[in-house]
């Protein structure tokens, strides 16, 4: 009795590993939301193994039915054959794996205490789903919460479990054996849903700090759109006056007065909070708050930009338009030359932004980074040049992220007394 | 001899700009013929008896038929692609459609010297390549065609086919050899396909649009190389 409940506890939090397994892979295709046939699946898949294996003892049939459970569960969330089949052998050979150390270790000590062995394998296949979790986002490059200090959550599990075998071989010690295994099973189960929980929470934060910045850059876009509005109807509203002076101005001939004249009511007309008017609100706005920032803390801002009043994408151009002048301008302030000249453009259904900062260059400190700026796999890895590291949030790494999900590419890179950024995406 | 057309009904601004692509040529020493015209239409006539233009400066803002008409006109009636086609305006927006008519620059107004010699730097190297020609041998007869008119070589078999506007030419060889002759322009996208960028109207990472409404794929083996000469193409 005591064997099956350990065996039923142990392979039930080693099914729900198998969903974090899979989430490592097809973490953007899935919903964030278990859906009623997922639980389904996962409990069926759970009685149908758990019952299987305890009433046969079969390793032939329990392989049979963990591969076809697997690559089962695998098929609700992606339609391509091939990582169907390729996420079913990895999962499998994991577990294998962990399998196979775990009954090595407990053999090791020759104590006949096989129950057990099924809680040390889910430590150990909790393990490998960590580190696993840590290359795959080391490289896709996503900046998560470190969770290499949860690995030793499973190991001191795993440690107390494999110390009390070796040390306790009475039958009343296995009670405490049984005991102390479950409470530990069940204790890495909470950590790792509080873990989730923090991430959540973090993701949250994240999500309430871009909004809250769209907020205000459209406040200052509705501030320009009113002030102009304003200053309209105020050369409307004088219109006659102007016209009277102007053709006595001409009357007498006086063209020098007339242009300077001209020249004072275009000014009054010109908002110097709107430097850009492609026509494409959303895209100004942006660039309007961000542009009025650089012009107030630089000395040198020069733009350029040709961009149809419709785009698509704009959100997401925003976000590394918005990313990339931040960062730009952060560097830039530090310098003599406080300089930054901006390049947007669409040709061929390309979209295209070069952008160019002066910048000090005892801030950027960079890893291993060649002359291109490119690591081995095409990525760039340069360290933060603020000061205050959790300010990082918005950085190089999201509009790398954006400019690879329109398959575009991305360059940047320091020369001289200068850093450059060129990008393009398609649209 | 560069054929540049001017285009824009203030009589004051195609002066001015008269007078700036004039200096342009003067300094560099390079002979020009200029035209201009006050309305869409009659730039239109112009084009539609057989006049010649290589580089044309077109306001946006024109009275009755308005720069973007006149534009589509040029590109789709009379299927001209060659001609280099500079926007002027007095506002910084653009409509979509525009971007549909192949243009090399905008100028926004009041416009400058230095922004026109840049235009016309750029345009002229464009210009004067396509004039340089493709040479091919088909039976025992040399054949010249100018760059500038191929959109894109394609191979069949040991047969390659250059096609052009409305026009075909085939003869045997290896794509491979001929794409290392042709001039910067030209790209691999497959290894079937090269083509020129003066006629592509819209990329996408996978495949490539013509100005024909023709899509070409790009292979696999070549997304990132094309992606990377976008890059550094340069505004």
């Amino acid at each position: 009795m005591m064997a099956v409940s350990i065996y039923s506890l142990s392979n039930l939090f080693r099914i729900y590993l198998l969903r974090r397994y899979i989430h490592i892979f097809l973490g953007e295709e899935m919903e964030e939301r278990i859906s009623g046939k997922e639980v389904l699946l996962y409990m069926g898949f759970f009685l149908v193994n758990t019952c299987m294996s305890i009433a046969f003892h079969s390793v032939w049939l329990n392989i049979l039915i963990n591969v076809a459970g697997i690559s089962l569960i695998v098929s609700i969330y992606t339609k391509s054959m091939k990582t169907v089949l390729f996420l079913t052998c990895f999962i499998y050979m994991i577990h294998m794996v962990c399998d196979v150390i775990s009954a090595f270790l407990l053999d090791s000590l020759e104590r006949e205490i096989s129950m057990v062995s099924g809680v040390t394998t889910a430590f150990l296949i909790l393990i490998g789903e960590l580190l696993m979790e840590k290359i795959v986002n080391f490289r896709k490059n996503t900046d998560e919460v470190q969770n290499i200090p949860l690995i030793f959550v499973p190991l001191c599990s795993m440690a107390t479990v494999v110390f009390l075998v070796s040390k306790i071989s009475s039958k009343e010690g296995r009670m405490i054996i049984v005991a102390v295994s479950s409470s530990l099973l069940f204790i890495n189960f909470v950590v790792l849903y509080l873990y989730n929980m923090l991430l959540k929470a973090f993701h949250e934060k994240y999500d309430n700090e871009i909004l809250k910045h769209k907020v205000q850059i459209y406040a200052n876009q509705m501030n320009i759109i009113l002030q102009n509005e304003s200053k309209v109807r105020a050369l409307k509203h004088d219109m006659k006056h102007h016209m009277n002076e102007l053709k006595l101005l001409a009357i007498k001939n006086e063209d020098g007065l007339i242009q300077k004249y001209i020249d004072s009511m275009e000014e009054f007309i010109h908002n110097p909070k709107e430097i850009i008017s492609s026509g494409n609100t959303e895209i100004d706005s942006v660039l309007n708050y961000m542009l009025h920032k650089a012009k107030e803390e630089l000395k040198d801002v020069n733009v350029r930009i040709q961009l149809p009043k419709a785009i698509g994408h704009s959100f997401d151009i925003n976000i590394i338009v918005g990313n990339l002048l931040e960062n730009a301008i952060e560097a830039a302030k530090a310098t003599e030359e406080k300089l930054l000249n901006l390049k947007i453009g669409v040709k061929q259904g390309v979209l295209r932004i070069e952008m160019e900062n002066s910048f000090c260059k005892e801030l950027l400190v960079m890893e291993g980074v060649g002359k291109t700026g490119y690591l081995g796999d095409g990525r760039m890895r340069f360290q933060t040049t603020k000061k205050d590291k959790s300010e990082h949030g918005f950085g190089l790494y999201n509009v790398q992220k954006i400019v690879e999900k329109y398959n575009g590419i991305m360059e940047a890179f320091p020369s001289g007394e200068r850093f450059f950024v060129k990008l393009i995406l398609y649209i | 001899m560069y054929h540049i057309g001017i285009c824009d009904d203030g009589k004051n601004i195609c002066a001015s700009m008269e007078e700036m692509v004039l200096q342009y040529a003067e300094k560099k020493e390079i002979p020009v013929e200029i035209k201009v015209w006050y309305t869409g239409e009659g730039l239109c006539d112009y084009l539609k008896q057989g006049g010649h233009i290589d580089i044309l400066f077109l306001d946006i803002e024109l009275f009755h038929l308005s720069g973007i008409e006149v534009g589509d006109y040029i590109r789709n009636r009379l299927e001209d692609r060659r001609m280099q086609i500079i926007y002027i305006s007095g506002m910084p927006s653009y409509a979509q459609q525009l971007f549909k008519t192949q243009p090399m620059d905008f100028l926004i107004k009041p416009i400058e010297q230095i922004q026109i010699d840049a235009a016309l730097s750029l345009a002229m190297k464009i210009v004067g390549k396509s004039m340089d020609k493709f040479e091919f041998q088909s039976g025992r007869e040399y054949f010249y065609l100018p760059f500038g008119n191929i959109m894109y070589f394609t191979s069949e078999g040991r047969k390659i086919r250059i096609v052009m506007r409305g026009e075909e030419r085939e003869f045997y060889g290896k794509l491979k050899d001929v794409a290392d002759e042709l001039p910067q322009e030209f790209i691999i996208i497959h290894k079937s396909y090269v083509v020129n960028r003066e006629y592509i109207a819209r990329y996408t990472y996978e495949a490539v649009e013509m100005t024909d409404g023709t899509v070409l794929n790009i292979s696999k083996v070549n997304r990132k190389q094309v992606r990377e000469i976008i890059l550094q193409e340069g505004m």
